[in-house]
């Protein structure tokens, strides 16, 4: 069980140091070939700035597209991912495959690096020495996260909308005790007596949340206006999970000597609540503005203000290491008490130009609460062609970039982006080519 | 939890950051593991024109659990000092690995390196550098023992041999994952 728990955590460790974007892939080749950008009548925009609902829907624009998943063929083929019980299974791959789900085909794989690992190994003596894989070793928190909307349906009048949404909303974080950091990173010798652990924390937490909302627009003329859009949500939980421990070990006074040379270290809380315990419930909404004057929109959107979920009778557990029994231990702390957790607020401030000459260029700032995200994108339209480029920067304040184009016939258009990416563990730069056909 | 668990640990944090394709590389101080426990230390008597085998305990000594999947070369170097008291003859120094302890001397020796003891007191270091491939260095432990074999002259020969260095240097392939 302690060495489960330990090896968890490192395993942990591993898919938490290759924490990408959670939606750096859009499923819209023509959104990807702009590295990202928000593209007027995507969802996108209207999801994080509830005023997008009332601005009219430029000419022109797609009102579906469908992606073409060509990366699923490609990644079924991957045994080395799947295949658990062969001796070439590699569970970085697999990471990989979860961190970056392939719907489109990678044309360019980051490359591995060619790294040696040195260990030192004496009586009292361990040291590793990663290379330059050592710089991966995170410093600071790191983790991964989502607040999604899985399904948003609902009807409206006059601005007015009414409906429901399946939410869902997890977080997993990690942090590296000091020793362990400079043991990896800095290629420090290990110490007797000392400890060595990880700080971990997550939560999952999803429900359905019934909803009213108004769009309109405040001011303006035909041609120009400031639209405001609110909606008011109450949320209902269907269950959470959350955890929050510091695991590790202490080394005694000789690194590799006597039967019990190390002691876990184990202390964590566990709460969670389920359907059957009541379902969590809070109060919450989103507020946003749009300003349109003729070429420019610009828009700040607020989303999920206030989402405190009080869940009124959670189950609380504690972990432990039992040095008697040199096993892990737990006990329930409580159950039936009430508990609350959040949903991070997430912010968009975005902005697109378009000119008469076919070209659209835009600019969006998304903090989703676990990061920000800067995209910068452009399109310049020839007839049936389309030109895009764009440049981004990512939550790991790395640089990407996006290209491609679309050819359009009537009412269907094909449309090709590139877009690099830097989700894997390495820190080496892929290309996913993303393809959709989108209708107008 | 044993040695090789915390080395397991550690290790697997760190082959799992290094990912992508390399060696994996341990350089172990046997040495460490044997000096202070009696098993670096050979005693030896011999009469007159007689040859015998001097061993001692076999030892433990932990490794990281077999990552790699084949030993690319494993070297090892070694050292030892051969005092000599009375008498005199020829010696070997050798040094033995193995899986477990019981079978730790049923094969040959890793290294066998000879010299001279006496005649009378005398000192002499006898050294071995050797490079090989082998899989047994690819498992989480090893059983390591030292030996001397002595053949005495006509004065018969007394002296200890005691070991000054004992490092493995062991190049793993390709450590893809745990």
């Amino acid at each position: 069980m302690r060495h489960s728990l330990l090896v968890g955590s490192i395993a942990a460790l591993v898919i938490g140091a290759g924490a990408p974007l959670t939606a750096q892939i859009s499923f819209d080749a023509r959104r990807d070939a702009m590295a990202g950008l928000p593209l007027f009548g995507d969802g996108s925009l209207s999801r994080y700035n509830a005023a997008f609902r009332a601005v009219p829907k430029p000419s022109g624009h797609a009102f579906l597209t469908i992606p073409i998943p060509l990366g699923i063929l490609q990644a079924l083929k991957d045994s080395t991912a799947f295949d658990t019980d062969s001796s070439y299974f590699n569970p970085v791959e697999l990471a990989n495959l979860i961190l970056h789900p392939p719907i489109f085909l990678e044309v360019k794989k980051a490359p591995t690096p060619t790294n040696n690992v040195e260990f030192d190994i004496g009586q009292n003596a361990f040291r590793v020495n990663l290379g330059q894989s050592a710089g991966l070793v995170p410093t600071d928190q790191f983790g991964f996260g989502a607040s999604a909307r899985l399904l948003d349906i609902g009807f409206g009048a006059k601005g007015v909308r009414i409906g429901a949404m399946v939410w869902l909303n997890y977080d997993v974080g990690f942090v590296l005790g000091d020793s362990l950091r400079q043991f990896l990173a800095d290629s420090a010798p290990a110490h007797t007596n000392t400890n060595y652990n990880v700080l971990e924390e997550a939560l999952a937490q999803g429900g359905v949340a019934p909803q009213i909302g108004w769009a309109g627009k405040l001011t303006g003329t035909d041609s120009s206006g400031l639209y405001l859009g609110v909606n008011a949500r109450y949320y209902l939980g269907l269950g959470y999970a959350r955890m929050q421990g510091n695991t590790g070990f202490t080394t005694g006074d000789t690194l590799f000597a006597g039967s019990n040379p190390v002691t876990p270290s184990v202390a964590a809380n566990f709460d969670r609540a389920t359907l059957k315990d009541g379902m969590g419930h809070g109060f919450g909404g989103d507020i946003g503005l749009a300003y349109v004057s003729g070429p420019l929109q610009v828009g700040l959107g607020i989303n999920d203000v206030g989402a405190t979920i009080t869940w009124p009778k959670a189950k609380i557990d504690t972990f432990y290491y039992d040095t008697t029994t040199q096993n892990v231990q737990h006990f329930t702390v409580d159950s039936g008490v009430e508990t609350k957790t959040k949903i991070p607020v997430s912010y968009l401030l975005n902005g697109t130009y378009t000119l008469p000459t076919g070209t659209t260029v835009g600019a969006a700032i998304l903090d989703n609460g676990r990061g920000t995200t800067v995209h910068i994108g452009g399109e310049q339209r020839v007839g049936p062609l389309a030109v895009r480029a764009g440049i981004e920067r990512d939550e790991r304040h790395k640089i990407e970039f996006g290209w491609g184009g679309g050819l359009r016939f009537l009412f269907l258009s094909l449309d090709v982006g590139f877009v690099t990416h830097s989700s894997s563990l390495s820190n080496s730069r892929g290309v996913t080519m993303a393809t959709s056909i989108s209708i107008y | 939890m044993k040695a090789k668990r915390i080395a397991l640990t550690l290790a697997a944090a760190a082959l799992a950051l290094s990912c992508g394709e390399g060696k994996a590389i341990f350089n172990v101080d046997v040495y460490s593991f044997m000096t202070g426990t009696g098993s670096d230390t050979v005693h030896y008597t011999l009469p007159p024109s007689v040859s015998g085998n001097f061993d001692v305990p076999p030892i433990q000594v932990s490794l990281v659990q077999g990552i790699g999947k084949a030993v690319d070369t494993v070297s090892l170097q070694a050292a030892a000092a051969l005092v000599n008291a009375l008498g005199g003859g020829t010696a070997n120094f050798q040094v033995f690995f193995a899986s477990d302890s019981a079978s730790t001397y049923a094969g040959p020796p890793y290294i066998d390196a000879s010299g001279t003891a006496g005649p009378g007191a005398t000192t002499d270091t006898l050294k071995a550098n050797v490079v090989f491939n082998n899989n047994l260095f690819s498992q989480d432990k090893l059983w390591v023992g030292i030996r001397l074999a002595a053949s005495s002259g006509a004065s018969g020969m007394d002296g200890t041999m005691k070991l000054s260095a004992l490092t493995l240097h062991i190049v793993l392939e390709d450590n893809k994952g745990f």
